[in-house]
């Protein structure tokens, strides 16, 4: 009885299949309860359906309008997403496209066997290991140990014959510490032959070297950021006084640490000093100040000042980089032909143009006499200029109402011609208001040890 | 054996008012808008996986009920009650005589959510059982069940005014 109860609902509402219906029926037809119960059930029915308060809806348009909007911002993402994942492969197409063939041409096409195996040695720098590396390289020199000066290992990333990283083994082949003098044989060709362009000073961009193969051998301890060695002309200091010297350095510009570089050990930065000076007294300067690099390594980062004359200043900039080039100590392998062939062994490089160096300084007393002197001669200049100027004009309101060949005219045009001469004088006389070049310009190079190794 | 193609403010157009009351009805009028509106957003980003297995009105009412859920839980919203509108009575003579309406109107505020749901999506929605089961995600007879159920509170709920059985 119950059971065709439970579906009395759903036979006024046409859900029950042709036995239920059948089986209802049979009661509707039979039962007045059960016809009343049914009618009640389609009263409720019908007032729920007919009598309920229909909500009048809203915000239509602005669905219409989010809808739209929410389409175009898919668009918009879709298309950032494409134009974004280009940008990266890009990007990663131009930081490790070039580093690969830049490995392939500075390995010579070592293998990646030999790679692993100067891994091997890498990473357990026992002696033994570190001969066999050094063995590999056929150069005969044992790779600086960092067991023994704290420094890490040069040779094992260097190429075959690339033995003038050490002092010692430069020494050794020949190369004294000033082997780099300007026009030296083995000079790069862009350190030594004529001047070089200003915008060789353009800041130098660090290109990761090729990473494969290597790891950190134990105690080469923490990895100090900043730059290996700086050349950098420094900022001249405004007004006519002398700058002093050697001035503070400040710390190290903080370069991006170069993957590729290599250690330089304390003998290797004796080195360069003596490059340096040789490099600035062939051009004429003068090393003004060697100083302790402020939080350098306790195995010797140096600062040194140099003075030169501003002209030269650029191309002494650029010996000086071919010079420590040719000691493995610089790499520039956008602008340096050397540093590209030592490019595997070498350090990280960061040139910086400042603001123009100072203007010579005269002595006080002369510069006092100098002033005076020059602002009579301005004074004298520009009374010529407003005489010349009004003869000019006269000149002008004459010809109005006479010819050019009339006296009046001629006298006036004598007047200019007088007026021009000694205005020509007075400018020759009178000293440049400023000076359109610094005479002496300061570099500074910083040579700084660093503990990276390659692959960081 | 293609689909047609579905355009979304198409079936905005076509149904909003639908899905409007549906929300207006479960959420109160002055959200309705707003759950309508991101109801719709739902349904633009998920009509590629819309299989057509159902009717968009009762895909729609789906994607309204858990817009509508969610925001209950959300805002911990009460239930609003479904209102009989006092301006259709006199349309109603027939059935006023064996149902009062203000007793309906408090068996229907007494009703649980579950049964409530079931009323609303077939008595004034208009759904189908099958189509309450897809909405709720339950089968059709457990939504004949529940309509039964909810039809023996009413009833019970107005016996002493209908005279009883």
């Amino acid at each position: 009885m119950s059971d065709f109860r439970e579906n009395l609902k759903a036979y006024m509402d046409g859900e029950l299949d042709k036995a239920g219906v059948a089986e209802v029926q049979e009661h509707y037809d039979n039962d007045p309860e059960v016809r009343r119960e049914v009618d009640q059930l389609h009263a409720i029915s019908q007032i729920l359906r007919t009598g309920t308060v229909q909500p009048s809806p809203e915000g239509f348009e602005r669905t219409l309008l989010a809808l739209s909007g929410s389409k175009r911002r898919r668009a918009e993402t879709v298309r950032g997403w494409a134009l974004g994942l280009g940008f990266a492969t890009a990007l990663v197409g131009l930081l490790f496209l070039p580093n690969l063939l830049g490995w392939n041409r500075a390995e010579g096409g070592t293998s990646a066997a030999e790679m692993s195996k100067q891994s091997v040695a890498m990473a357990s720098p026992s002696e033994s290991a570190m001969e066999r590396a050094a063995k590999q390289m056929g150069t005969g020199a044992v790779p600086y140990s960092p067991d023994r000066a704290g420094v890490a290992p040069l040779a094992a990333f260097a190429k075959p014959g690339a033995t003038n990283l050490y002092a010692g083994d430069r020494q050794g082949a020949g190369g004294a510490p000033g082997i780099v003098a300007p026009g030296a044989a083995g000079a790069s060709d862009s350190g030594t032959s004529g001047p070089v362009a200003q915008n060789e000073m353009t800041p130098f961009v660090p290109q990761p070297p090729p990473l494969r193969g290597r790891s950190l051998p134990p105690g080469s301890g923490p990895l100090p950021a900043g730059p290996l060695m700086n050349v950098q002309p420094l900022p001249g200091v405004a007004g006519t006084t002398a700058p002093a010297l050697p001035q503070p350095m400040g710390p190290a510009v903080p370069v991006r640490p170069d993957p590729g570089s290599i250690s330089l050990n304390p003998s290797a930065i004796a080195m360069s000093e003596s490059a340096v000076r040789k490099v600035v007294a062939s051009m004429g300067g003068q090393v003004v100040g060697v100083s302790a690099l402020r939080g350098g390594q306790a195995n010797g980062g140096k600062s040194i000042l140099v003075s030169v004359a501003a002209e030269r200043a650029p191309v002494l900039a650029s010996r000086l980089r071919s010079a420590l080039a040719m000691m493995g100590t610089v790499s520039d392998p956008f602008e340096n032909p050397a540093g590209r062939s030592g490019r595997d062994l070498a350090v990280a490089t960061k040139e910086r143009t400042r603001a123009t160096a100072p203007a010579a300084a005269p002595a006080p007393a002369l510069r006092a006499e100098s002033s005076e002197a020059a602002s009579e001669t301005d004074a004298d200049a520009n009374t010529l200029e407003q005489d010349l100027s009004k003869a000019k004009k006269k000149r002008e309101e004459l010809l109005l109402d006479f010819y050019e060949d009339a006296p009046a005219v001629k006298d006036v045009e004598a007047e200019i011609a007088e007026l021009e001469k000694k205005l020509a004088a007075a400018r020759k006389s009178s000293p440049p208001k400023k000076p359109a070049a610094p005479t002496r310009k300061f570099i500074q190079i910083m040579l700084q040890p660093r503990l990276s190794l390659p692959g960081r | 054996m293609s689909r047609p193609t579905l355009d979304i403010a198409q079936i905005a157009r076509d149904n909003y008012d639908a899905v409007y009351r549906f929300c207006a009805r479960r959420v109160g009028s002055d959200r309705a808008a707003d759950v309508a509106q991101e109801t719709f957003l739902t349904a633009q980003k998920a009509l590629p996986k819309y299989r057509q297995e159902s009717s968009v009105r009762t895909w729609l009412f789906g994607i309204a009920h858990n817009e509508c859920r969610r925001i209950v839980r959300q805002k911990r919203l009460e239930t609003p009650l479904l209102e009989l509108d006092p301006a259709k009575r006199s349309q109603e003579d027939s059935e006023e005589t064996l149902v009062n309406r203000q007793a309906l109107q408090t068996a229907l505020a007494k009703l649980s959510d579950e049964h409530r749901e079931v009323v609303l999506l077939h008595e004034v929605e208009g759904l189908t059982y099958e189509e309450v089961g897809v909405v709720l995600g339950v089968p059709a007879g457990t939504v004949k069940s529940r309509l039964h159920h909810a039809f023996l509170n009413l009833r019970k709920a107005l016996e002493p005014v209908g005279g009883g059985r």
